[in-house]
């Protein structure tokens, strides 16, 4: 499968705040989630992308090409949406249509129109009038009318209610069945979001990635373990995190379960273990724990 | 390119029609006698205004609306941005500075004035486009908030010099009028004094609206 994005050893340092180095790789047709929390480096690292921001280290190739020879080529099979949605705020939708039109090689006017009913926004409104889940639908409008081969979103669900955020990851999903070869990074703490629609979750903190993995195996190996508190030795709590100790028993996270039932089939049979199966906010929370 | 180019010009379309209207009115109402000073010095106050303001203008649009971080989504790279904004100052350059010279060369044709009025016309030009690339170069270069405290600084530097100058020029001219002794008292003073103040007034000001952008 062929690579969209290779990032290597990229990184950016602040005066109190050192992102990277980051490796990063998305392959054609998947969705990458990036979970963190705030301030983790998410945003920096899809500006890096962007070339919004330049990093200090590393290399970013995307559709093998490379910043800052090729920003047009690039930057023209992407659609982006930040964590904010700058427009010119004293113009209409229409017009905003009309002046990205301009650079976009593969713009595609009916599409843009088509999306903006399905929105339900008026291209004769000014963009200084539209609320925030407005702003960003137009923002997806304008990301998806090219044809994009990487949409990069950061935090696009923040601050939206769950019906907007709802219908926003319906279009992701049925953009990504619609062209197999989209790829699609999205960045956010709401960790619903990633669950529903990712192929590949990275886990950012403190501006590093601290786990990298396709989303089933994350939640097929990382569970939480319930011991009874008499029935619990040594060699099963070894290797658990955030173990609990409490009246019921004991009480911890794995994150390679299937080594773990192999070694204590007959425990998990009889009982004396019980299997909960954990959300990726669960993990992110044992990473931030550890 | 062009995107930008049509919505800026958009923009300045009433700067452009209204600067066109006054060097027009110049052309025709300006009487052909009227004193040296007055005839000369019209043409440059419009051209160096109207070409700040071409800078000015859209810039501070673009600031309050975020423009550049629209613009930095698309696939334009920031050189193309600031060339497309360079072109625009050469256009608005070129349609006022020939509108100019086309009127003044129309009507003073036959007066010794028409040489020293084509030379400012052509330096007001010449000079917004320095300061044009200038800025432009600089805002590129170290973005607009960096670029502004050193400019302030080269144009506090200027002026302290000018200044200086200024007061030992009217030294000569004043040796009679009362100001005469305070102007001695004043050049008694180092040069160096002057420097100083002046730094010292800056940092002041750069400290207070460090501290005040701290507290929004």
């Amino acid at each position: 499968m062929e690579n969209l994005v290779i990032c290597n050893g990229i990184g950016k340092h602040y005066r109190e705040f050192t992102l990277g180095p980051l490796d990063l790789v998305v392959p054609a047709g998947r969705i990458l989630g990036i979970i963190g929390p705030n301030g983790a480096g998410k945003t920096t690292t899809l500006k890096m992308l962007m070339n919004m921001v330049k990093p200090d280290d590393g290399r970013i190739e995307i559709l093998g090409k490379h910043y800052p020879r090729d920003e047009r080529a690039i930057k023209n099979a992407i659609g982006y949406v930040g964590e904010e949605q700058f427009f010119y705020e004293d113009r209409t939708v229409a017009w905003t249509g009309r002046f990205v039109s301009h650079f976009f090689t593969a713009w595609n006017e009916n599409e843009f129109d088509q999306l903006l009913m399905r929105f339900g926004i008026s291209r004769t409104k000014k963009v200084k009038t539209l609320s925030k889940g407005m702003r960003v639908k137009l923002a997806l409008a304008v990301a998806l009318s090219h044809r994009p081969q990487l949409i990069i979103l950061d935090e696009p669900t923040s601050g939206l209610d769950p019906v907007i955020r709802r219908e926003l990851l319906v279009i992701l999903k049925e953009r990504s069945l619609a062209d197999e070869n989209l790829s699609i990074i999205i960045s956010s703490h709401i960790t619903d979001d990633l669950e529903r629609i990712a192929d590949l979750v990275y886990y950012m903190i403190n501006g590093r990635i601290v786990l990298a993995d396709d989303k089933d195996t994350l939640l097929d190996e990382w569970k939480k373990l319930h011991f009874k508190a008499e029935k619990a030795d040594e060699a099963m709590l070894a290797g658990l995190r955030n173990i609990e100790r409490n009246l019921f028993g004991i009480s911890g996270m794995t994150s390679q379960y299937n080594a773990f039932r192999a070694a204590h089939a007959e425990a998990i049979r009889a009982g004396d273990v019980r299997v909960e199966n954990v959300r990726l906010d669960d993990i992110l929370i044992a990473l931030m724990e550890r | 390119m062009v995107a930008i180019l049509t919505k800026d010009l958009f923009q300045l379309r009433w700067l452009l029609l209204g600067a066109l209207m006054v060097l027009l009115l110049l052309a025709v109402f300006l009487p052909v006698d009227a004193p040296v000073v007055l005839t000369i010095s019209q043409y440059p106050v419009v051209l160096l205004v109207s070409s700040v303001l071409t800078v000015i203008l859209p810039e501070s649009r673009e600031e309050k609306s975020q423009g550049y971080a629209f613009l930095a989504s698309l696939p334009i790279s920031r050189v193309g941005i600031v060339a497309v904004k360079f072109f625009l100052l050469l256009m608005v350059c070129g349609v006022l500075g020939g509108f100019s010279w086309l009127t003044s060369t129309i009507k003073y044709a036959d007066f010794p004035i028409h040489g020293l009025l084509s030379l400012l016309v052509s330096l007001s030009i010449g000079g917004a486009l320095v300061v044009g690339a200038l800025f432009y170069t600089g805002t590129y270069c170290l973005g607009l908030a960096r670029f502004t405290r050193v400019a302030l600084v080269a144009m506090m530097l200027v002026q302290v010099a000018a200044l200086y100058i200024g007061l030992q020029q009217f030294r000569g001219w004043s040796e009679e009028s009362p100001m005469a002794a305070i102007l001695e008292n004043l050049l008694a003073i180092h040069p160096g004094w002057y420097l100083g103040a002046a730094l010292a007034a800056w940092l002041t000001l750069l400290g207070f609206t460090t501290i005040f952008r701290k507290r929004i």
